[in-house]
Order: C-alpha cells, then sequence, then structure tokens
C-alpha cells in the first residue's frame, strides 16, 4: 500500500475507502452465480456462453458505467459535502494525478465488477459470430466508461464552483444529466453495434471508407481524451491555477475539423460547400453551448467586476484568464454565423441550408440577414436576463427560473398563441415582416441592457455604501 | 515577513467581506484573529491559505504571491478551518498517511513527518481508531495533526476551540504553546479570547471586514495594567480629563460618563502616586483598583473606539 501511496496518495485513500475484502469477495461471487445460473438453466438448444456474453455486456453497463457514473460524481460531491475537498485542493498531488486518482479510485470498485464482466464479455465474443466486432465493441465499452466517468467528475466540479460553499449538493441532479447523455450515446452505440448489420456499415470521412465500428472506437477514444483534457484543466482551476480558455478554443477548432470531414467530398481537401455546411453545424452547436455553459457556469457579480477592472485597465491577460466558456463561446457562434451569412450570399453556397430557409420562408438576402441579426438579439436578451436573475438579490434558483423560462418562452407560450401572430416578441420569426423580425428583438434586447446597467449601478452603490 | 497583506479587498455578491486590509505578520509570532460574526476572519485566512482570491490587492506568504503561486503558498501553510471534514471510514493512521503522502514532496520523509505529528498532538493512543467514533476533541487533534503533518512553517487556525469541552480547550491552548516554541507563525481566529490571551502575542481585530487594530500583545502583565477609576459626578469631563492626562505615566483614558479606565505605566509612576495626584487636585474619587488587561478588555476597547470613530 506505501507504494501506491507514493505513486498516487488519492488512488491509494480510494482502495482504503471503496475495497474491503468483504466487498471483494462479494462481487465476483455475485457474477459467477449469474454464470452459473446461465449454465445450470441451459436447455441445450443454444450455446450458454452467447447467453453469458448479453449477460456480461449488460453486466458491464450496469456496474461499471451506470453505476460508475455515480460513484465518480460522487467523487467530488462527496468531498465537497463533508468538508475535506480544501485539503486537497492545499495537497502537493498535481491536477493528473488527482483527476487520475478520483476517476480511477473512486469507481475502483466498479472497475472491478466491470473488469470481471469484461473478461467474460471478450472470452464468450469467441463463440459468437462476429468475434473480431465484439472485441471491438469491448475496447469501445471500456472507451465509454472513462469517457462517461471524466465527464461526470467535469460536470461535479463544475457544479461546485458555482455553488455557496455552505450548501450541500445531492448527486440526483448530475447523475441525472449523466444518464442523458449516455442515453443519447447509448443509442449511437445501439446503432452500430447491436444491429448485427450495422457491424458491416461504413461511412466516408476526409473521403476514406471506414467501418462504422471502427469509427466509433477511433472517435470514442478521441473525445475521451478531451474530456480528460478538461478534467485535467478543471482540475488545475480547482487548484488554484489560473488558465485561460485556450483549451476550449483548440477543442473547438478539432470539433470543426472533426465534423467538416463528413462533409467533404472525395478527392478533395477544400470545398467551400463543405465547410459553409460545417459552419452552420458549428454555428448552432456553439449557440447551444453558449447557453448550456451560461446556464451551468458561475455568474456571480464579482467574476463580472473582475473582468470589467480588468478590461478598464486594459489588463487583457488577466480577462482572458477569468473570463467564463460561455462569453468566450458566444463570440465564436456569432463568428461562425456571419461566416455562414458570407458563404450563403457571396459564395452562394450550402444548398442544405438554403433549402432550410427556404422551408422557413426565408427566399432573399436581406430577410435572411435580418433573421441572422434577430437570433443574436434574442440571444442578448436571453443572457441578459439570465445575468438579471443572477445579480438579483436571491440568486440561488436563478439558473432555474432561467430554464422554466425558456421553456415557457420558445415552447410553451409558441404552442399556446399560435396563430395570433406574437410569436415574433418571442423567438425569430420571419412571418410577421422585416421590421417586427428585427424591431421586436432589438427592443428586448435594448431593455434587458438597460435594466441591467441600472442593477450594475445599483450594485455598485450599495458596495461603496457600505464602506 | 511571513505574511504581508497589502489593500486586499474581498467581495462576495451579495457584501464585500473586506475592504483595503493591509497588515503584516511576523515569523514565530501568535496572532489572535478577533471580530464579530461576518467581520471577515475566514474570509481573510481562506485568502492567506491562497483558497480563495481577493478581487485586488496582494498576499504574500514567506515571500509567495497567493495569485501567482498557490501552490508554493499551500506547501508553506497548514489550514485547519472552522467546519473542516475528516474521512469518517479510514482509521486515525490511515487519514495522516493520505494527508502526509498526499503533502510531501519528498516521500522519504512521510513516516518520521507521520511520527512527528502524532507526537505533538499526543494522538498515538488511538491511532487505529475509525476518526468517525473519535470524540470532538480527539478530532479537533487529528485535524490539527492533519494540518501541521507537512510540517507548515505558517498555521491558521479558524475557531478551533468551538465546540470544545473546557479540559480540550486547555489541551490545545498548551498544544498552541508548544508549536508557537517550536517556531511555528500561528493565526487563530476565536471567539474565545480568554484563552487566545494565554499564548497570543499580536492581536488582529477585524471590524465590517476592515482591520481596526492590529498590535503586539506586551508581555509584562504589569505594563498592561488599567486604573480603573469612578469619579463624583460633579465633575465636568473635560477639565477633568485634562487635569488626568497631565500626570505623568498616564498614557491613555478611555471615558464612559464618569467611569474611567486610565492607563498607566507602572514603570513611571506608581498607583499610590497616581492617588495622591488625583486628591491633590481635589478630584472626589468613589472608586479606585487596579485592572489587569486582558485581550477581552483590549478587544472590547478596540472595538468601542471603532463604533465611536465611525457615528462620528
Amino acid at each position: 500500500m506505501k507504494n501506491i501511496l507514493k505513486f498516487n496518495p488519492e488512488l491509494a485513500k480510494n482502495i482504503w475507502l471503496e475495497l474491503s475484502p468483504q466487498r471483494l469477495i462479494t462481487m465476483p461471487a455475485i457474477l459467477l452465480l449469474f454464470v452459473f445460473l446461465i449454465f445450470s438453466l441451459n436447455s441445450g438448444e443454444e450455446n450458454p456462453w452467447t447467453t453469458v456474453h448479453y449477460f456480461s455486456f449488460y453486466g458491464f453497463i450496469f456496474i461499471g458505467i451506470l453505476w460508475g457514473m455515480k460513484s465518480s460524481s460522487d467523487a467530488i460531491l462527496d468531498e465537497y459535502n463533508e468538508k475535506t475537498w480544501d485539503w486537497q485542493k492545499m495537497s502537493s498531488i498535481g491536477p493528473w494525478k488527482l483527476a487520475i486518482g478520483k476517476l480511477i479510485g473512486s469507481t475502483i470498485y466498479n472497475w472491478y465488477g466491470a473488469l470481471i464482466c469484461w473478461g467474460l464479455f471478450m472470452y464468450s465474443a469467441t463463440y459468437t459470430s462476429q468475434p473480431i466486432e465484439e472485441f471491438k465493441t469491448g475496447f469501445l465499452l471500456v472507451t465509454i466508461m472513462v469517457g462517461l466517468h471524466g465527464l461526470m467528475i467535469l460536470i461535479a466540479l463544475q457544479l461546485i464552483r458555482r455553488t455557496n460553499a455552505n450548501t450541500k449538493i445531492k448527486s440526483n441532479r448530475i447523475f441525472l444529466t449523466g444518464i442523458l447523455f449516455a442515453g443519447i450515446l447509448s443509442s449511437i452505440f445501439s446503432y452500430f453495434t447491436l444491429l448485427g448489420s450495422s457491424k458491416m456499415m461504413q461511412l466516408t470521412w476526409y473521403g476514406i471508407a471506414i467501418p462504422s465500428l471502427d469509427f466509433l472506437l477511433f472517435t470514442s477514444v478521441v473525445y475521451t481524451l478531451w474530456i480528460l483534457a478538461g478534467l485535467y484543466r478543471s482540475m488545475r482551476t480547482e487548484l488554484q491555477f489560473t488558465d485561460p480558455p485556450s483549451w476550449w478554443l483548440f477543442f473547438l477548432i478539432f470539433h470543426f475539423i472533426f465534423q467538416y470531414g463528413f462533409f467533404l467530398p472525395e478527392g478533395k481537401m477544400v470545398d467551400l460547400s463543405a465547410i459553409s455546411t460545417t459552419l452552420t453545424l458549428l454555428f448552432v452547436e456553439t449557440m447551444l453551448l453558449t447557453y448550456l455553459l451560461a446556464l451551468s457556469e458561475n455568474k456571480d457579480i464579482v467574476l463580472f467586476r473582475k473582468l470589467i477592472n480588468a478590461l478598464k485597465s486594459s489588463d487583457f491577460p488577466t480577462f482572458y484568464k477569468y473570463v467564463p466558456l460561455w462569453l468566450i463561446t458566444l463570440p465564436i457562434a456569432k463568428i461562425a454565423g456571419f461566416l455562414v451569412l458570407l458563404f450563403l450570399l457571396i459564395f452562394d453556397e450550402n444548398q442544405v441550408l438554403k433549402t432550410f430557409l427556404k422551408d422557413y420562408g426565408l427566399t432573399n438576402k436581406v430577410e435572411i440577414v435580418c433573421f441572422y441579426f434577430a437570433i443574436l438579439l434574442f440571444v442578448v436578451r436571453d443572457l441578459g436576463i439570465l445575468l438579471l436573475l443572477n445579480f438579483s438579490n436571491r440568486p440561488q434558483r436563478a439558473d432555474t427560473s432561467m430554464l422554466v423560462y425558456l421553456v415557457l418562452i420558445y415552447l410553451i407560450l409558441p404552442t399556446l398563441t399560435s396563430g395570433l401572430g406574437i410569436s415574433v416578441i418571442l423567438y425569430p420569426d420571419i412571418t410577421q415582416g422585416i421590421i417586427p423580425l428585427i424591431g421586436f428583438p432589438l427592443v428586448e434586447a435594448i431593455a434587458v441592457i438597460y435594466f441591467l446597467v441600472k442593477k450594475w449601478q445599483e450594485i455598485s452603490f450599495n458596495y461603496q455604501r457600505n464602506f | 515577513m511571513m505574511i504581508k497583506v497589502s489593500n486586499v479587498t474581498f467581495d462576495y455578491p451579495e457584501k464585500r467581506a473586506l475592504n483595503q486590509v493591509s497588515f503584516q505578520i511576523e515569523p514565530g509570532s501568535i496572532t489572535a484573529l478577533v471580530g464579530p460574526n461576518g467581520s471577515g476572519k475566514t474570509t481573510l485566512l481562506r485568502s492567506i491559505a491562497a483558497l480563495s482570491k481577493p478581487i485586488s490587492g496582494d498576499i504574500m506568504v514567506n515571500g509567495y504571491d497567493t495569485l501567482l503561486h498557490p501552490r508554493e503558498v499551500h506547501s508553506q501553510i497548514g489550514f485547519l478551518q472552522d467546519l473542516f471534514g475528516l474521512y469518517d471510514t479510514l482509521t486515525v493512521y490511515q487519514c495522516l498517511s493520505f494527508m502526509a503522502y498526499s503533502r510531501i514532496t519528498d516521500k522519504d520523509e512521510v513516516e518520521s513527518a507521520i511520527e512527528n505529528a502524532i507526537e505533538q498532538v499526543g494522538i498515538a493512543g488511538f491511532l487505529h481508531k475509525k476518526v468517525g467514533v473519535l470524540s470532538r476533541g480527539m478530532r479537533q487533534r487529528v485535524g490539527i495533526a492533519s494540518a501541521i503533518v507537512h510540517r507548515p512553517t505558517l498555521l491558521l487556525l479558524d475557531e478551533p476551540a468551538s465546540g470544545l469541552d473546557p479540559e480540550a480547550r486547555y489541551e490545545l491552548s498548551n498544544l498552541m504553546v508548544n508549536l508557537a516554541e517550536k517556531g511555528m507563525t500561528i493565526i487563530v481566529s476565536s471567539h474565545i479570547l480568554a484563552e487566545l490571551a494565554d499564548y497570543s502575542t499580536h492581536m488582529l481585530v477585524l471590524q465590517d471586514g476592515n482591520v481596526v487594530e492590529h498590535k503586539k500583545l506586551k508581555s509584562n502583565p504589569i505594563s498592561r495594567a488599567f486604573v480603573y477609576l469612578e469619579i463624583g459626578a460633579e465633575h465636568d469631563l473635560a477639565p477633568l480629563l485634562d487635569k488626568i492626562k497631565l500626570f505623568r505615566g498616564v498614557t491613555e483614558i478611555i471615558s464612559v460618563d464618569e467611569k474611567l479606565h486610565v492607563k498607566l505605566d507602572t514603570l513611571i509612576s506608581s498607583k499610590h502616586q497616581f492617588l495622591k495626584y488625583l486628591i491633590s487636585e481635589n478630584i472626589s474619587v468613589n472608586d479606585f483598583s487596579e485592572v489587569k488587561v486582558n485581550l477581552q478588555d483590549e478587544y472590547i476597547k478596540t472595538v468601542s473606539q471603532y463604533k465611536l470613530n465611525k457615528s462620528r
């Protein structure tokens, strides 16, 4: 144990906490009991190893992935809730060791059970009709497990950073988010793996035809590495290092290049239509990410005062260090949208988007430009309201209120008021003409900015009055 | 200087916790950090420990800037927070081992450091007990052992005596003295000022996020003595105070109506001479007694003065 302590104290601590002799015996005993039952209940018509193969697959998903997701999110939240996190923050363990110690250590019991299932899965794969594909699926499972566990720790770190020190956090919220994400992943996974024929499917990426399962494995490895990179950077932030969000920018660039490969015609490296389509996708994704990050990141007024002070004193390195990711992502979304507009209006590229816009009633160039600006103004309105809620006297439920507001504005109200012609107040709607399309969001954005400035002045005045 | 705090301002979203705070702490001193709830004590300690970042100002700990070199600052500091946690399902020894291995970079030194911490806080008797079953006092000792296991040069303790019984508090006081004797610089925040007085060399008073006073506490209790005077109501206070100030050795007067606290340097004049002077000046003295000043009095006096100045 001393050697593990020397190598990674966090890992050693988790081994003490998670692996008791009783637990070490229970896990294999239960799993082997199931295998024994499968063999003993086998009627003889089917090879029992095929059943073991399915059992170990679902066993891995339940013990390794799902239960492991709960364990990994608890790894941070338990430390935070039990007030031991500050000890860790003051330790000399580096961010990488701490991240690995948490990632592997907190889920060590899940790894223990999952690896037994994995062994059974890989062995039983030899009894299936496509053993090579099954082996690849086995490695895919491990990658997904690491990636999802890393993601859970990342979300937990994000959550503790924006929570008041005296508030206890329940892991349910993180777990549900993780499950939602895992659900999306598993549907993709099922599509490529469980459907036997799909294992032979191929897709083209940068003009190269790749079997879909191989591509899925490659993609999951690459994106898991990005999650681990994010985890490392997030852990650095927790350990009081101040880093600029460069890696986030690198990730978005990588993501763009990765997606570009799907739209690129064979034999070409540069294609305006492919660039335009990828930019459109990036615009939509970065817009969604802006909302997601804005809702999840810390938005207390102190951070904004720090940013404004840095800008006032032209201290751009400090501004860049402290700027939240959503404020970095928003300009990228705007730039991507602007480039899409340029490609569409100047080069007349992107047939997919043109068809989409035509269906939406947007045919001439002026309308398309106005539509783009209307989107930006509504984003300003929404983010402004989010900040107003967070700067209020009771900011505890600000983000939840914002979520309700978004559902109301973009889902419930448009449904209830359809046909009344007021949708243009709520979201970009071309049916009422150009002037309302731009006018309403402009007025709303100005109103929100006005209230934001008033609130800012009120808070600044209160600070000064107290001293 | 062990700590140099310059113009530190710390804001929470709802209020300012520290306002342009500046002070310096000498190496080897024990500073009593005192102030009412919400005065900014915990925020200050967390900022010194490089766990919270102020909105402006600089904090240097043993030559390291807390914003630029937080990890180096962490290596210099042991910090026991008011509401600290320990791993309840680990044994005391496992807990200490984890703390030691995670804080000491030279792994060959870890075992001796653990032994040293165990000896200093006196927890050898229950190393194999689970942390979760320990009493509050014992748990506090394990917390302190965890905070000092890496032999920090600076120890920050936030309300270490809260929730402890009198015996445990007494033991904690002795522990502070022992640690200070071994050269550790200590900052202790507490509400229980009587205990801080036993071992503190300095007092730092925080009020509403401001440093109201930071001073060295004189070690000779006689030189810290006050004379309590109650005078007849027939006197006008202002001329009376002028008269008293004329007496050699009077360094400070605090007055509340007819009740006066006069600080007397007994190396210059004795109480006997002072009483004779009062009588010779026809001042009717209703009560005359010596009051040994403790930290509580110093604190109350400082805070009263601060409030008086603020109201003006």
